[in-house]
Order: structure tokens, then C-alpha cells, then sequence
């Protein structure tokens, strides 16, 4: 192969320089031309066996995340109809108390139970804004009537008209299962699900680690230097690369 | 070329030519010895070559619209024993094919996401990506409020806890577009749009030119640089062809849709883990859904609309900012 093409080049040769008129000297230099061509591929494959190029592949190792952070469902769970709840390790109904004992707490004296429970919610910090005082196991919407814990979206959309509105066209909220009904069970989620009716606000949430990926642009924040924040260079200086090789950019 | 000179009986007692002098000798020999090497060299990623990875019957499988049902089963029949050898694990592998009357449509409340990232990483877990070096099919981008300058929000966020109040938080990933550069621009027909409008990659036809990579606008496309890593028990076994089973190096993935579970009727991984509900999915040819609820009654925008790419992943806002409007409704209400 070598060969034959070194043979077209002097051929090619030949006939520039028969045109110019000096062969001889033409000749000499196709020669040299033709013996350097040898030991180039040679030089060049030896090179490439012996990896002055290796290809290293830019590679961090992604922080593991703990399966417990990646559990899918409801962030908590809703009281039930009739709600129950746990005194003392037992699972007790509301009434199992408050038929029992009357408990008229309108702000005058300090709470001595449910002390875990802290309104952050509303301008009315009573209790009987939305639980009933008759009934312990109902809530109470505005004009009286009486709704079980379940329909727990009644009384919440008393205030939250465009949220209830939007949850129940499907645009606000957690669905889970299937997202047709016809192909499994459609379960969205309840306000009490994701939301502590105590305290519905969300609180802030640790987030989990960021991209080690390359090319996510580099960092635009005033703390921090950049050379840390671009993940390319980042890789190159653990790597004990030098960050000026900007051959691989 | 070569002369032939008879002498006495017409025995070829000799045989030359011309030009055959030490040189000429020489020079051929180091040209010879110089291609050798060069086809040494060209072959030397052979020394690394995982025999696992390939099989005469996975050299010469065709591209995946063209196998039919014994083909296909042949296939996943070799990705069973390849995935099984490799990571000790049984894979439940099918082709699942998309469901007639659904196109899917996925939409995002930019009012409710928090940048928790969980996304990400169930995203990571549910698709077996490589987790070294490190591949994730979803970003999530912080930008101060009141802008949508996409190019320059930061994806290195490290906060104690989000959402920051000062900042909203924006997570891209596969728009699975009706008019897909991704799609035209690949020489090999490896990715196409499926008929429920996801965009879906063959690894095994993949030549790993990357052209898909440069035409998406929302850099959705990953490449395998190497072999992807993923630790033997954080394999998931739950796979199909087209989707999450694992891939080899050289060949794009992305985003999916999920389409081993939302094909069966069921979330993608990223909606169900969401904890603030900002993620919906659901087939937009069925005006009850609740992503058509969404695209007919909420403030929808597609991301870079003016590059005509057409995309099923829509953005929305609610009517108020949740954050700082919770408060002012619940005032309104009670007083």
C-alpha cells in the first residue's frame, strides 16, 4: 500500500518536475519524502499502542443517596374515619377522652394536652376553628355541618377556594398509581397527606447532592472560587491533571 | 512491472526488478513494517475489549423496527444472559410497545418545586445511569425570581435547606418534542418518535456520533464516555428494550418518560417520588387528565418556543406564588 502510493507520489513528482525542468533535484527530494513516510507511520503507531493519547475519560463518582430519601409516597399519614390516634403506646379513639372528660380550652387556661401540636396556621389559634366541640371525631365546616376526616378537603377549601378548585381538577397536588383510572387505581393524595393541617407551610428540605456531571456550566455565585465549582476542572485538579491542558476543553 | 528473462531451456532461472537495489529493498520493508504497525494500533482498543459485551447474534441484530417477535425475544433473550452475567441479576426485560389513543404530556408547577433534587437521583435509580462516571438525565437549575435567564442559572446549588426564598428552581430534562432536531439529525435511524410521542434510542443500532447531543436544545441527550458503572445491588431489575436497560459504552440515552412503567399505566419515578406534587404526567388525548386540566386552565409555557421544536413538557405557574401567598390567602379567608 505504502509503497504503491510513494510510487504515484514520485510518479506525481516526476512530472511537476519534468514541467520545471530540474528532474534530477525533484527526484532527490520525493526520495527523502518517500523514506520519511515509513518510519512517520511508524512513529505515529507506536504512539498509539503505547497511549500518548489514552482517552481518559473524565469520571467522579456520584454521591450515594440513601434509599430511605427516595421512598415515593405520601410525606404523612391522614387521619382516618374514626381518627385514631396513639395515648401512651394504645391506639385510641378521640371519644375514648372526650367523651370523658370536657375539654373547654378556648385560651384561658394552658393546654395540658396535644401539647405536640403547634398552630402555625390561620389567624384563629382555637382549636374549634376546625374541629367540632360536640363531636370530637367530626371537623365542622362554617355553617355547621358536620364532615368526618376524610373529607378533610371540605373544610380546607372553606379558605382555599382556587387550591380545593385546582385539586380537584387534578392541577394541584400529589397523584400516585395509575394515570388513568381505566388502567389501575388513580390515588390522589389528600390535603392531610402532604400537608400537617396544624402547620400546612412547608418546611425547608435538605436537598440531596448536585451534578458532578462535566459541562453543567460553571458557578455563578459570589462565594466559592470557580475553580472548584467547574466540575471539568474540578475532575482535572483531583486527577493531578493540570488545569492549564485546555486541550481536552 | 516485472520482467521475466528465459535463458538457455526458457527455465525462469531468474527473476527480477528493476529497481530492486538495497534501498528500494529497505524501503519497502519499513513501509510494510509501518503499515503493520499502523493496523496494530487501529486494532489496539481491542485489548480492552470485554468479550461479554458482544456476540455474533448481537453483531448482526437488526435495528429494532425491522426485528419481529422472535427476533425481539432472541434479543432480550442475550440482554438477559448479558445483564445476568455482568451484574448477577435476573432482569424482568420486555418490549413494551406504547398503548394505542395516549400521547403522553408531562407538566411542571414552577410555583411548587422546591429543588430538592430527589428527582435526580430517583431518576438515577429507577434508569440504571452510570453512577461513575456520573450520568443524570435531569438538572435542575436555581434562578433568582423574577427571571428565566436558563443560560445562566446555577446547577451547583448547595443550600442547608431549599427553596430559597430569593430563588425558583427550574428542572429540565427530555422534552420528547413533536418536532425532535435529536431525531433528524441522526445518521442511523437509532432514535425516533414513538407513536405515544416518546422519543426512544436502540442502544444496540447507536453509533455514538453525538450529532443528537449537538442538535437538542435543552441538552437532554447523555453519552457514555466509558463503561458505565452502576453498583451490582442498585441494579434495577425492572427493565425494558427501549427504556432502562443497561447500556454500553458509546451509545446516548436520556430521558424516556419512564416508558417501562408509564406504558403499563403507571408514574414515572421522578413524579412519584416529588414531595411537593409540582410533577404531572398523564395522556393528553384525554381531555379528563389532568394534564389536559392543566394546558387548558393553568399559565403554560414551553421552554425556548421560538426554536419550533415542539415539546410535550410543559411549564406552569399557579395563580399565586405559594411561598409568600399562603399567609395573605389564609388572612383573606378567616378575616
Amino acid at each position: 500500500m505504502e509503497h504503491e502510493s510513494g510510487r504515484v507520489e514520485q510518479e506525481r513528482g516526476k512530472d511537476a518536475a519534468g514541467g520545471r525542468g530540474s528532474g534530477i533535484e525533484a527526484e532527490e527530494r520525493v526520495k527523502i519524502f518517500g523514506w520519511l513516510v515509513g518510519p512517520g507511520f511508524v512513529l505515529l503507531a507506536l504512539g498509539m499502542v503505547f497511549g500518548l493519547s489514552s482517552g481518559d475519560v473524565p469520571s467522579a463518582e456520584s454521591p450515594s443517596v440513601s434509599a430511605t430519601a427516595l421512598v415515593a409516597g405520601p410525606l404523612r399519614e391522614s387521619l382516618k374515619d374514626p381518627p385514631m390516634t396513639e395515648i401512651g403506646g394504645i391506639e385510641q379513639r378521640c371519644i375514648s377522652c372526650h367523651q370523658l372528660f370536657e375539654s373547654l380550652w378556648d385560651g384561658s387556661k394552658p393546654l395540658r394536652q396535644h401539647m405536640d401540636v403547634q398552630i402555625k396556621h390561620g389567624v384563629d389559634g382555637s382549636c374549634y376553628g376546625c374541629h367540632s366541640r360536640e363531636n370530637r371525631e367530626k371537623l365542622e365546616l362554617k355553617g355547621g355541618e358536620l364532615v368526618s376526616f376524610t373529607e378533610v378537603a371540605r373544610l380546607c377549601g372553606e379558605c382555599h377556594g382556587p387550591v380545593l378548585r385546582d385539586w380537584q381538577r387534578g392541577t394541584h397536588g400529589k397523584t400516585l398509581g395509575y394515570w388513568d383510572a381505566n388502567l389501575g387505581e388513580v390515588r390522589r393524595l389528600g390535603c392531610t397527606e402532604c400537608h400537617d393541617p396544624h402547620s400546612p407551610a412547608y418546611e425547608g428540605i435538605i436537598p440531596l447532592p448536585g451534578p458532578h456531571t462535566l459541562r453543567m456550566g460553571e458557578r455563578l455565585n459570589e462565594h466559592g472560587g470557580e475553580s472548584n465549582r467547574n466540575p471539568l476542572r474540578y475532575w482535572q485538579e483531583n486527577k493531578g491533571h493540570k488545569a492549564e491542558s485546555g486541550g481536552s476543553h | 512491472m516485472s520482467h521475466r528473462i528465459y535463458e538457455g531451456h526458457g527455465d525462469p532461472v531468474c527473476e527480477t526488478r528493476p529497481g530492486l537495489t538495497r534501498r528500494s529493498f529497505l524501503r519497502r520493508g519499513v513501509g510494510t513494517a509501518g503499515g503493520l504497525a499502523a493496523v496494530a494500533a487501529a486494532l489496539s482498543p481491542l485489548r480492552d475489549f470485554d468479550a461479554s459485551e458482544m456476540s455474533v447474534a448481537g453483531f448482526l441484530q437488526k435495528h429494532y423496527k425491522e426485528m419481529d417477535a422472535q427476533e425481539m425475544e432472541a434479543a432480550l433473550d442475550r440482554i438477559r444472559e448479558q445483564v445476568e452475567a455482568r451484574y448477577e441479576v435476573r432482569p424482568e426485560i420486555r418490549d413494551i410497545k406504547p398503548m394505542d389513543g395516549v400521547e403522553f404530556v408531562y407538566a411542571l408547577n414552577l410555583s411548587r418545586c422546591i429543588g430538592c433534587r430527589k428527582c435526580v437521583h430517583a431518576c438515577v435509580a429507577e434508569n440504571n445511569q452510570s453512577r461513575d462516571p456520573e450520568i443524570q438525565y435531569i438538572r435542575v437549575i436555581e434562578m433568582p425570581r423574577g427571571t428565566t435567564d436558563v443560560e445562566h442559572g446555577d446547577h451547583h446549588y448547595e443550600r442547608a435547606t431549599v427553596p430559597d426564598e430569593d430563588h425558583y428552581y427550574m428542572p429540565v430534562q427530555c422534552h420528547q418534542c413533536a418536532n425532535p432536531p435529536c431525531v433528524k439529525v441522526c445518521p442511523v435511524e437509532a432514535t425516533w418518535s414513538e407513536p405515544d410521542g416518546i422519543v426512544v434510542i436502540d442502544y444496540d443500532w447507536c453509533i455514538g456520533c453525538r450529532y443528537c447531543e449537538a442538535a437538542c436544545p435543552y441538552w437532554a441527550r447523555r453519552f457514555n464516555f466509558t463503561t458505565p458503572k452502576i453498583p451490582k445491588d442498585k441494579l434495577n431489575p425492572n427493565m425494558s428494550y427501549l427504556s432502562n436497560r443497561p447500556r454500553s459504552q458509546g451509545v446516548m440515552e436520556k430521558c424516556h418518560f419512564c416508558l417501562h412503567r408509564t406504558r403499563q399505566g403507571k408514574m414515572p419515578a421522578c413524579l412519584e417520588i416529588c414531595p411537593t406534587g409540582s410533577r404531572k404526567f398523564g395522556n393528553v388525548l384525554d381531555p379528563n387528565s389532568e394534564v389536559s386540566q392543566i394546558l387548558r386552565t393553568k399559565r403554560v409555557f414551553v421552554l425556548k418556543e421560538q426554536v419550533g421544536t415542539l415539546p410535550r413538557f410543559f411549564y406552569y405557574y399557579d395563580e399565586r406564588d405559594p411561598i409568600s401567598g399562603y399567609s395573605d390567602e389564609a388572612k383573606g379567608g378567616q378575616g
